[in-house]
């Protein structure tokens, strides 16, 4: 087991020297000078010619390669362009707040979509069935940008039981002292209740819109396992034995058809942090969905190539998490 | 079987406690400001605050006018209706008491005020503007192309008479000085603060004065805290030595959503939106909670054409694009009204401005026998390149389209990144393109035409002519007034006649905050808000 895991750690340094290749040819190949957006139109072609020298733009290519590279494994990431800040500070400030956000919504999505999903393979064909298969279509149909500004509209503007998209936190109370980054969780441990309610009240419209969206593929994924299972030989052995209704859905076809559902959680997690970079952007929330949002509009080289290299780790983890999860879960698989 | 109920059963409880506790906590969701707070929406976070050397955004530039202060400032007048404004034409001392210009035009010597502090307490004298200067020079920034455009080319022009005098010594007499001083670039420096970030590497401690400014401000308005990509706070600078800020504290809040910062803006949640797209500000107009800040901006927005490429090098080519563009519908329609039309590249509003020859307007016949003269009765096929996301560029290129072909020319609109959008632009690369970023800070005609006609940096349409060259390379920095007037009106005259730009508005700038808010003064040389004259009721 732990042999494996090392392994696949392993795997991670090639997956990741290949990205940053990628990720830095790419990002040179496409038009944008940065120093356009770094000094003011008027500043002379010497002060221009300075700064690019500064910032190493002149090298050839493979050698700015290098040198990044060189960086990366101190853990130098290079300054971004548009922050002026170190890229790693700038990712680690805003991976809290993302990270707060879609735990959240998956958490909410997860315990939604399974038993909505469950339902629906019991019932199929029924009116749960018809009902999961209509939020299933809503929610992949509908853009999540747009559920984010019907949200705002209805839940803070007309009703107004939420308050102003304005991040995290309302803009008059402190946010808690940090000890896990996460607003929620710190002023709870710390007992600090108007931060409490305010950020809870903060992440609830966000949090729903992207669970709303990430519902759609887990509720059909889990119904579909389920039909499969419900149909299987052990099932009906199970009925056969007069094992209770609950007790075959529960404990015999949803423990089969789990294994699929937890390789889609994973997949819908990774979708889940590209549909974020819009939700982030209404809600105006400070993550990363809106830096990478930011870096890309400016051409900054640094930020983006740190985020693709952030974004590659957490897909490997988060898969490794499921293999691990599927050992644990199901004992015909070995490592 | 029980187990599960009973589990199914708790799950529940629990469920319906948390919603319950949820909606109970939702009972007074707004939170609003009280009256020593003010909440100001923007788009954009601060970028690169290095007065010598920032960035062209917007909110950085505002946020460096509210901190910093220069040796003179602009001129706060009120007009007959009683309403405040900044003259961008007149000047009065600022950290420098009062000032006096040499007989001969050629030195301008400052008084420094008595008891200007840093807002981290220490005494401002000018020593500390000689600093700032040094800096300034060693540094070669953006800030120095002004100066030495203003006849003050090295650090050595800068002479520190006493502890209480500095002298500026113009190689020859201008009227460019003062226009390019009173802005951020010119802000002095604390060198007991910035001074210790000085590395050999970084002798102008660059890296510092970039994200940080905190000890350094002599303005109105110190930095209290930067929370990347999320908000920045200023607070009362009480060592400030002009008229206190009314208000104490004021959160920017980043919110890149338009339609989220206007609805916070309806509601009350925050005190001012930037940035608001001007289809909406009508409906703000309407809304008695709503004050809607309008002046007419000298910000110019253009199509250019790159004179050196075909077919934008014939002359009869530009003067049929110019006669074919549906003005009065880019006026109306894609800045709703809140714009009014160029008629000269000099905008109106600053001097030596004229609209007597601009003779184009829409007709689309003369259009057609223009390019049929210019050989191609058959009209031609172009790109048109406009920034991405930048939605009047894009409703402009719409009616463009529309209009061009009517008279055979057949545009394919393309959006370019705002990277690469830029790097053409610099590059000068564009051929038919639209751009409206520009504003001459220091609303001097000459200033105008020198970077934009004349000099290399931002003739971004590559317009050449010998003469209209000459003119401006005599008239720039002379001081006989009526023979710089005369040149500046020819040279509108050739540059209209020659058309190397299809002139369309100048938008108004608007600002629209909560009525409460009172005490806004507009000034147009720069058309940044000074936050100390705001206060609520």
């Amino acid at each position: 087991m732990f042999a494996f895991i090392g392994r696949r750690l392993l795997l991670l340094i090639p997956v990741l020297l290949g990205v940053t290749v990628v990720t830095f040819t790419l990002t040179r190949i496409i038009p944008g000078n940065p120093i356009d957006l770094m000094v003011s139109p008027l500043a002379s072609e010497e002060t221009r010619a300075r700064i690019a020298e500064n910032a190493g733009l002149n090298d050839p290519l493979w050698v700015q390669y290098f040198r990044y590279i060189n960086g990366v494994v101190r853990g130098d990431f290079g300054d971004s362009f548009v922050t002026n800040q170190p890229v790693l500070e700038d990712l680690t400030s805003r991976f809290m707040p993302t990270f707060e956000l879609t735990l959240y919504a998956m958490l909410l999505a997860i315990s939604l979509a399974v038993p909505l999903g469950i339902a629906s393979a019991v019932w199929s064909g029924k009116w749960i069935d018809h009902i999961s298969r209509l939020l299933a279509i809503f929610g992949v149909a509908m853009p999540v940008f747009w559920v984010s500004l019907v949200a705002i509209y209805v839940f803070f503007f007309l009703l107004n039981w939420l308050p102003a998209p304005q991040g995290r936190i309302s803009v008059i109370v402190s946010p808690p002292d940090t000890i896990t980054g996460l607003y929620t969780i710190d002023s709870l441990i710390t007992g600090n209740w108007p931060a409490l309610r305010s950020s809870v009240q903060a992440i609830l419209m966000p949090a729903c819109v992207l669970a709303f969206a990430a519902m759609a593929p887990l509720a059909r994924m889990t119904r579909a396992s389920m039909i499969d299972a419900l149909e299987a030989d052990y099932t009906r052995a199970a009925r056969a034995l007069g094992l209770s209704e609950m007790s075959v859905i529960l404990r015999h076809a949803l423990r089969n058809a789990i294994l699929p559902v937890i390789t889609m959680i994973a997949i819908v997690y990774g979708y889940l942090l590209g549909g974020v970079v819009l939700v982030e952007n209404v809600f105006a929330w400070p993550g990363l969905g809106r830096y990478v949002y930011n870096a890309i509009a400016s051409s900054d080289y640094p930020a983006l190539q740190g985020f693709i290299l952030y974004s590659t780790t957490v897909y490997v983890m988060l898969f490794l998490l499921v293999d691990i999860l599927y050992v644990l879960l199901d004992p015909r698989v070995r490592l | 079987m029980q187990n599960i109920r009973k589990s199914i059963r708790n799950g529940t409880i629990t469920l319906i406690a948390a919603v319950v506790a949820l909606g109970s906590a939702m009972g007074t969701a707004h939170a609003q400001s009280d009256e020593n707070t003010l909440i100001v929406a923007v788009s954009h976070d601060l970028q690169n605050i290095d007065p010598t050397l920032t960035s062209g955004n917007i909110n950085t530039w505002e946020f460096l006018t509210n901190v910093y202060s220069w040796l003179i400032d602009y001129e706060v007048i009120t007009t007959d209706d009683g309403t405040m404004l900044g003259d961008p034409n007149s000047f009065v001392g600022s950290l420098a008491e009062s000032f006096e210009w040499s007989d001969d035009g050629k030195t301008v010597t400052f008084n420094m005020r008595d008891g200007v502090k840093f807002a981290n307490g220490d005494a401002l004298t000018a020593e500390d503007v000689k600093f700032t200067f040094d800096r300034l020079f060693d540094q070669q920034g953006v800030t120095v192309g002004n100066m030495a455009l203003a006849e003050v080319p090295t650090k050595h022009h800068i002479e520190l008479v006493d502890s209480d005098t500095i002298a500026i010594h113009l190689d020859r007499p201008n009227s460019l000085l003062f226009g390019n001083m009173a802005q951020a670039g010119n802000s002095i420096l604390n060198p007991d603060v910035v001074g210790p970030h000085m590395t050999d590497d970084d002798p102008s401690a660059h890296e510092w004065l970039k994200s940080d400014s905190r000890g350094t401000e002599q303005g109105p308005y110190r930095l209290e805290s930067r929370d990347p990509g999320n908000q920045y706070v200023l607070v009362r600078n009480d060592n400030y030595f002009g008229q206190p800020a009314h208000i104490e504290r004021i959160v920017f809040k980043v919110i890149p959503d338009a339609s989220s910062r206007l609805a916070q803006l309806v509601s009350g949640a925050v005190d001012i939106a930037l940035g608001l797209p001007t289809i909406d500000i009508a409906l703000l107009e309407a809304n008695p909670d709503i004050t809607v800040h309008r002046n007419t901006s000298r910000t110019i927005s253009y199509i250019g054409m790159n004179n050196e490429v075909a077919p934008f090098d014939n002359k009869l080519v530009r003067q049929a694009i110019s006669y074919a563009v549906p003005y009065d519908t880019i006026v109306n329609d894609v800045m709703n009204g809140y714009a009014i039309q160029l008629k000269s590249p000099i905008p109106q509003g600053t001097p030596g401005h004229t609209p007597d020859f601009f003779v184009y307007e829409h007709d689309l016949d003369k259009a057609r026998a223009l390019l049929e003269e210019a050989g191609y009765p058959d009209g031609f096929t172009s790109v048109f390149e406009i920034p991405i996301g930048n939605q009047a560029a894009k409703e402009t290129a719409v009616f463009l389209r529309q209009s061009l072909g009517e008279i055979g020319i057949d545009i394919q609109i393309q959006e370019l990144p705002g990277g690469a959008y830029f790097e053409k632009v610099q590059k000068h690369e564009l051929v038919f393109f639209y751009t409206d970023f520009w504003i001459s800070i220091n609303n001097e005609p000459y200033y105008h035409v020198y970077w934009k006609f004349h000099h290399s940096c931002c003739n971004y349409a590559n317009y050449a002519n010998q003469t209209v060259d000459d003119l401006i390379a005599t008239h720039t920095i002379s001081t006989d007034m009526e023979a710089r007037d005369a040149a500046l009106r020819e040279i509108q005259r050739i540059i209209l006649e020659e058309a190397p730009w299809v002139l369309l508005y100048q938008p108004e700038h608007i600002l629209a905050m909560r009525s409460n808010v009172k005490g806004y003064v507009f000034y147009s040389a720069d058309n940044l808000t000074r936050y100390h004259f705001l206060y609520k009721e």
